[in-house]
C-alpha cells in the first residue's frame, strides 16, 4: 500500500539540505553541507509561494523574520528550518533565505495537517515570531553593503531551485504511481477471479496491467 | 487541510526506537547507484508493512524520519569529505521514487 509521504519528505528535505548550494556563496555552500551532513539533520521549510511573504527587518548585526505559514512540510520533526522572507524597505524582489534552529521559541507548530493523502508530511502551519539569523547566514546576500551579491543571486543560477523541487514532485508521484500498480497487481493475482477471461488470471493480469505477478 | 489558526499543541508522534536495529544494520553507507537505490528499496520496504495503519494514525513521523537518517539516504547527496554519499541529483531523484513506492 503506497499512500505517499515519506518519499516527498525525503524529497523535500534533499532539496532544503542542498539550499546554500543553490542560493548561498561558496563559504555559506560548503558551511552548511558540514553542519547538515556530519550532523545528519533533517531539514524542513517554511516556505511557500502560496502565502504572503513572511516580513524581515534588520539591523546592523541580524535579519528578523516574521509572518506565518500556511503548509510547512516536514517542519515539526525536523533539526533546521528553511526560510524565506522579503525585506522591508527593499524593492520586493529582493529575497533572503536563511536556515535556523527549529527547535526554538519563536517558531510555533500548529499541528494542524488532518489531510486526505499525504497525512504523515506534517505539511500544517507554522508562525514565526521574531526568528533571527546573523546577517552572515543570509544566503547570497553581502554582509557589508546588505545587499544581494550580485556573484550569487544576480546570475540565473539561483532559479535552479523551483525545477529542482519540482522534479521531487515527479519522481514520488511517479514512485506512488508504479507502487500502487505493483500492489494493485499483487492483489488482483491472490485475491480476485478474472471474471472476463473466463477465469484465466493470467491472462487478465496481462492485459490490465501489463505483467504478471 | 491546513486550517487559519495557528496554536501550539501536544501532538502524538511515532517512536524512532521501533527502527532502532537499523542505525547499526545501516552502520556503512552505499557507495554506488545500484547500492544506494537497493538501501533505498528495503527502507521502502520495510515503510510498505504498516504503511496503511501509520496513514491512519496520522501521528507526527518522528520514526520515519529516524529511519531515513539511519538509512543514511538523508545524506546522499552530501560530500564525502563530512561522511555523505555525494551522489548527483538523478540518483537521489530515483531513490525518492523508490521510497514513494512504498510509502511515497
Amino acid at each position: 500500500m503506497s499512500h505517499s509521504s515519506v518519499g516527498m519528505l525525503l524529497g523535500y528535505h534533499l532539496l532544503w539540505s542542498t539550499t546554500a548550494n543553490v542560493v548561498g556563496s561558496p563559504e555559506q555552500a560548503e558551511r552548511y553541507a558540514k553542519l547538515i551532513t556530519q550532523n545528519n539533520y533533517f531539514i524542513g521549510g517554511a516556505v511557500n509561494p502560496r502565502d504572503n511573504d513572511l516580513k524581515i527587518t534588520y539591523d546592523d548585526d541580524k535579519i528578523t523574520y516574521n509572518g506565518a505559514k500556511h503548509f510547512n512540510t516536514g517542519g515539526v520533526v525536523s533539526d533546521l528550518t528553511v526560510l524565506e522572507g522579503a525585506v522591508e524597505g527593499r524593492p520586493p524582489s529582493e529575497h533572503i533565505f536563511a536556515i535556523v534552529p527549529t527547535n526554538q521559541a519563536g517558531l510555533t507548530f500548529a499541528y494542524n495537517w488532518d489531510n486526505v493523502g499525504l497525512r504523515l508530511t506534517e505539511s500544517g502551519s507554522v508562525k514565526i515570531e521574531n526568528v533571527s539569523a546573523p546577517w552572515g547566514d543570509a544566503l547570497g546576500w553581502d554582509v557589508e553593503t546588505k545587499k544581494p551579491d550580485p556573484a550569487v543571486l544576480g546570475i540565473q543560477f539561483g532559479s535552479l531551485l523551483l525545477p529542482s523541487i519540482q522534479l521531487v514532485f515527479v519522481n514520488f508521484y511517479v514512485g506512488i504511481a508504479q507502487g500502487a500498480l505493483e500492489f494493485a497487481g499483487r492483489y488482483t493475482g491472490k485475491n480476485t477471479r478474472a471474471w472476463p477471461f473466463g477465469g484465466d488470471v493470467s491472462t487478465f493480469l496481462l492485459r490490465i496491467f501489463g505483467f504478471v505477478r | 487541510m491546513a486550517t487559519e489558526n495557528v496554536t501550539p499543541s501536544i501532538h502524538p508522534s511515532t517512536d524512532p526506537a521501533v527502527y532502532q536495529e537499523y542505525e547499526a544494520k545501516w552502520a556503512t553507507l552505499p557507495t554506488d547507484e545500484e547500492t544506494w537505490l537497493k538501501r533505498a528499496q528495503e527502507v521502502s520496504a520495510i515503510l510498505a508493512e504498516d504503511a496503511a495503519v501509520r496513514e491512519k494514525a496520522n501521528k507526527s513521523p518522528k520514526a520515519e524520519i529516524a529511519l531515513l537518517k539511519h538509512s543514511g539516504l538523508t545524506k546522499i547527496l552530501g560530500p564525502k569529505k563530512y561522511s555523505g554519499g555525494e551522489q548527483p541529483w538523478s540518483v537521489a531523484y530515483k531513490a525518492i521514487r523508490e521510497v514513494a513506492k512504498g510509502d511515497g
